[in-house]
């Protein structure tokens, strides 16, 4: 497969290009975070991690123009999480490394995952969960793939964009109300 | 512009210059404004984590599957079980029975003759995975493995099991509609989707169907042939 086909099929959320990408790289990945003192749950589940990010960089368009290979930019965002765990572990001596990383070209807008998320945002994922799944499409949609009304519509076949735009209204003030009920009761 | 239009635009990065300065006036002036874009703010990193989670959710199946490798003796050993007791029910059952028992005594899912599976083979074709699925009575998962396969290579053969794996999760509508689609082109298969249609109108209580289809089975395949009669005879 092509390296722009897989972006593409990221940003989509094409699950058979999420596994092609998780297992073509995966055995590599293993063997190159060997060196490091982290045992082997841990070292799979910062691949897994650093494949959500990868996924989500591609939605936000930033690998659009990747001077490398995606498996050097995953296996960097993989080193990148595997020195934050390792400072975490305080196993982690060589600060100036990862300094160097963060001021990188390639990572310099790459995603954090697993930050912490406020009260208010656990609720209203919490709410989120509950919501029916047109709401969730046209929300996830709008705020997290970046789409615009109309490509809202297209996507999910509504027949105008004005349906989508008093759907997604209806959608926000369904949450609004959820949030409120939950702060009142 | 009013102000939940603005707001929508500032989130999908569509302010003019005009608006952004229309956008920032509000957001020092008007305080319930300030709030709202917060709110959206904050829906959209809910979101973002709800994503995230979801993804990784998937990456951690696709890590399951790898390590939940396919038991070839236990298959062995039930097909015998089942085997015995399907030769128990024919020899010394032949009272009439209900057509829901008539269905569960004669219905194993045909066996995969299309996708030899080797025993820690780690083959990730799709096929594979499909039957891997399928012998593992992991009937909903073998579905979707078909339907991905089906996607890519239409086959009425991989519809066939597909509708077998149906009949198994109790979706025999759906099933009954692909053997009636498969049965017309003629192939190696032909005499298999008659058995089975036999079956799924069977556990749908529909008799008379069910003894049609019998009796097309009896009068031109070899197929089954004596437990096509016995269940016949059962239902006449």
């Amino acid at each position: 497969m092509l390296e722009s086909n897989l972006i593409e099929g990221l940003k989509k959320g094409d699950k058979h290009v999420l596994k092609h990408i998780y297992i073509s790289n995966k055995a590599a990945f293993l063997n190159f975070a060997k060196k490091y003192p982290i045992s082997k749950e841990e070292i799979v589940d910062i691949y897994q991690d650093s494949i959500v990010a990868l996924r989500e960089n591609a939605i936000n368009g930033k690998i659009d123009d990747l001077k490398s290979t995606l498996k050097t930019y995953l296996f960097s965002i993989g080193k990148y999480m595997i020195y934050k765990k390792l400072k975490q572990n305080k196993k982690m001596h060589l600060v100036d490394d990862l300094l160097e990383f963060e001021t990188s070209n390639e990572l310099k807008a790459f995603n954090e995952i697993n930050n912490e998320l406020s009260q208010e945002q656990v609720q209203l994922q919490r709410a989120f969960k509950n919501l029916g799944q047109k709401c969730k499409d046209v929300l996830t949609l709008f705020y997290y793939r970046g789409f615009n009304l109309e490509e809202i519509m297209v996507e999910l076949n509504y027949t105008n964009k004005d349906v989508v735009k008093s759907q997604k209204s209806r959608c926000i003030k369904t949450l609004k109300t959820m949030i409120l009920k939950h702060n009142n009761g | 512009m009013d102000k939940n239009e603005l707001i929508a635009s500032y989130f999908s990065k569509t302010l003019s210059k005009a608006d952004k300065k229309v956008f920032d006036h509000l957001m020092d002036t008007d305080s319930e404004f300030a709030d709202d874009v917060l709110f959206h703010k904050n829906l959209k990193k809910s979101i973002q984590k709800e994503e995230q989670e979801a993804t990784k959710k998937i990456l951690q199946d696709f890590e399951q599957e790898k390590s939940s490798s396919f038991n070839y003796k236990k298959i062995v050993a039930a097909s015998i079980i089942v085997l015995i007791g399907l030769s128990c029910f024919w020899y010394l059952n032949t009272e009439k029975t209900n057509p829901n028992k008539l269905f569960t005594d004669n219905f194993t899912p045909y066996r995969n003759v299309v996708q030899p599976i080797v025993r820690g083979e780690t083959d990730n074709d799709l096929k594979t995975k499909a039957f891997v699925a399928y012998e593992s009575k992991k009937y909903n998962e073998a579905i979707s493995y078909f339907n991905e396969v089906l996607a890519s290579e239409p086959s009425n053969t991989i519809l066939f099991y597909k509708a077998n794996a149906l009949l198994q999760i109790n979706k025999t509508n759906d099933a009954i509609l692909i053997f009636q689609d498969n049965l017309k082109t003629q192939d190696a298969f032909q005499d298999k989707n008659l058995w089975y249609l036999s079956l799924a109108y069977l556990k749908n209580n529909n008799i008379e169907a069910s003894k049609q289809t019998l009796s097309k089975l009896l009068s031109n395949h070899e197929f089954k042939k004596e437990e096509a009669k016995l269940l016949f005879e059962k239902l006449d």
